[in-house]
């Protein structure tokens, strides 16, 4: 689906991502985690072309992206942000038609096509009550579901997440990672997601890759990479590391007093 | 409001009858009133005969002075409006006007010097020097503002806000040093002047006007995504760089084009598309046409009262955009958080 070959990256100083390379299967569900400032944004702006890396070359079903457009692009991955402020009144169905943006030409105007397709995305994220509310109106958690919803009109294949739960409570956590695991098992969207939170990664995620200083330093099924050992030698923190007792993932928890300075 | 193309007829319709309609009640305005059916009679005859010839007294005021002062305010009107929408969206700001850019102070520079050098009595001097000195003037804001080939909206704007304080400062030193008799001329200039306006004003503005506008009506939709956020317009498809630079192009030069011929007129470009966003939304497809049509019959019917209210006196058209406009912004202000 999408290949990382060999990335490096610096804005201006140091290098932010290093040689960094894996690639994703058709159908996972990614988590990208790993300690501050270790460039798991930078590597999702990379994904989407927001930025071009310095060294190597990112693959998206076996084709360049510096060689697309960014239309092209835009009809093959869509992207969700952390929420994100808008300075003019405009309602959620509006915001949620601009994901057809990448599918019309020049000054078209949506069609009856369109606002099915949007429709159809505001109903899945349950969004569809609030269509004609201003969207600055609008609760945390309902933004960020008519953001998924902007991301499901534009029809890709794939879905990259910035941070989704950052400023959400973990009732709205909870129902966004569903969501997203409901769009990757029925609706076969691949997702890759940055994630803060370790414990929601290792919970929902198939895959995970741990960063560390902008290379890869684990990736694998959640139990293969969220170990003790790992997560003590990246996060430079002592954690006690078992298993959710319902589910099995992996469970991190915190040992207060005891991070080596 | 969800745009659909019907909408954008049903509003271009309305908003296009109504502008004629300010335009035909306002013709019979000025010093001297005149009938609406003398104004049909002579607007008839010129229309057919090209030109007003010997007609009766009435004709002359309708089709020399009344009418290309009307099509002035409305090319105006409109292009101030079109600019404002496009630099709010431009610069995610709903309070950015057509002249944040440096556009008022580098043609008044421009303006004044040719007041000043006695340019301003050649038909083309006063047009063209405030012209360039807007275009100069945008060009160094924007290289000052530009970081590498990115434009930074922040980096812009404060860059112009220290040219313009600056050509402000060279301006006050024109002015002190200007003659007594060219001040009155200045400072009409400086708050929007149609007394001179002419047919020669209207194909010199025009062109510009209309062909800017025209142009930047094609981005409109993509402004919509780069309102809602510069990062999520790339990933829905829109080359954010490119379609900004062309738009603070257009932009910048419907503003000069406009300032070029009749002074600096406020409140219009900062108002008007405030005024369709309340009632039509966001979308840059129906809102520039809209804003375009709606600010030209609003600066006609401001230029109209600035030549009729204290007739045969005439106030500055920029005196009448301020009387409308401050006390809309301060009900803006004090009934939703803008």
């Amino acid at each position: 689906m999408i290949q990382a070959e060999d990335l490096s990256f610096r804005y201006d100083g140091d290098w932010v991502l290093r040689d960094l390379a894996f690639s994703v299967q058709k159908g996972d569900f990614l988590g990208i985690v790993g300690p501050n400032g270790t460039g798991k944004t930078t590597l999702l702006k990379l994904l989407y072309r927001l930025m071009t890396p310095q060294r190597g070359r990112v693959l998206i079903e076996g084709k360049d992206l510096t060689q697309m457009t960014r239309k092209e692009i835009s009809k093959k991955i869509a992207v969700v942000s952390q929420e994100t402020q808008i300075n003019f009144p405009f309602v959620s169905l509006e915001i949620v038609l601009m994901g057809r943006s990448p599918h019309l030409k020049g000054l078209q105007f949506e069609r009856k096509g369109d606002f099915e397709i949007a429709r159809k995305a505001m109903e899945l994220t349950d969004t569809f009550h609030v269509a004609h509310r201003s969207f600055n109106e609008l609760s945390g958690g309902e933004k960020q579901m008519v953001f998924i919803a902007r991301a499901l009109a534009q029809e890709t294949d794939l879905i990259l997440f910035d941070e989704p739960t950052a400023n959400l409570d973990i009732r709205h956590q909870v129902i966004f990672y569903d969501l997203m695991t409901t769009l990757n098992i029925e609706n076969g969207i691949t997702v890759i997601t940055v994630s803060h939170d370790i414990n929601l990664a290792s919970e929902f995620c198939k895959n995970i890759v741990l960063l560390n200083q902008g290379r890869v330093f684990a990736l694998g099924k959640p139990d293969e990479v969220i170990t003790k050992a790992n997560i003590e030698a990246v996060y430079q923190t002592p954690v006690l590391v078992d298993q959710n007792p319902e589910t099995s993932a992996p469970r991190v928890t915190l040992l207060r007093g005891k991070t080596t300075p | 409001m969800i745009a659909t193309l019907r909408k954008f007829l049903a509003v271009n319709v309305i908003l296009l009858f109504a502008l004629l309609l300010i335009m035909l009640i306002c013709l019979s305005f000025g010093t001297v009133r005149i009938g609406l059916s003398d104004v049909f009679r002579a607007l008839v005859s010129g229309l057919r005969d090209g030109d007003p010839g010997g007609g009766q007294g009435y004709f002359t005021i309708i089709l020399s002075i009344r009418l290309p002062r009307i099509l002035l305010a409305a090319v105006v009107g409109g292009a101030l409006s079109v600019a404002g929408s496009i630099f709010q969206a431009l610069l995610r700001n709903p309070l950015a006007d057509p002249y944040i850019l440096g556009v008022s102070s580098g043609s008044a520079v421009g303006a004044v010097l040719a007041m000043m050098l006695g340019l301003a009595a050649t038909s083309l001097g006063l047009p063209l020097a405030s012209f360039l000195g807007a275009i100069g003037t945008v060009l160094i804001v924007f290289n000052v503002g530009r970081m590498g080939r990115r434009v930074h909206t922040n980096t812009l704007l404060l860059a112009g806000v220290i040219i313009n304080a600056f050509f402000g400062a060279v301006l006050m030193f024109l002015i002190s040093i200007s003659k007594t008799e060219a001040l009155h001329s200045i400072i009409f200039w400086l708050m929007g002047d149609f007394s001179f306006a002419d047919y020669r004003g209207l194909t010199l503005a025009s062109p510009y006007v209309l062909t800017g506008a025209l142009l930047a009506y094609f981005l409109a939709r993509r402004l919509n995504l780069i309102v809602a956020g510069e990062d999520e317009a790339s990933q829905l498809g829109v080359d954010v760089e490119r379609v900004k630079k062309y738009a603070y192009a257009l932009a910048s030069l419907i503003t000069a084009a406009a300032v070029s011929v009749c002074g600096l007129i406020g409140f219009v470009g900062l108002m008007i598309p405030h005024m369709i966003r309340l009632i039509l939304g966001s979308d840059h497809r129906l809102l520039i046409p809209a804003a375009a049509l709606w600010g030209a019959g609003f600066l006609v019917i401001c230029d109209t009262l600035a030549r009729s209210i204290l007739a045969p006196m005439e106030l500055p058209v920029g005196v009448v955009t301020a009387a409308f406009g401050a006390p809309f912004f301060i009900y803006l202000l004090k009934t939703r958080s803008m």
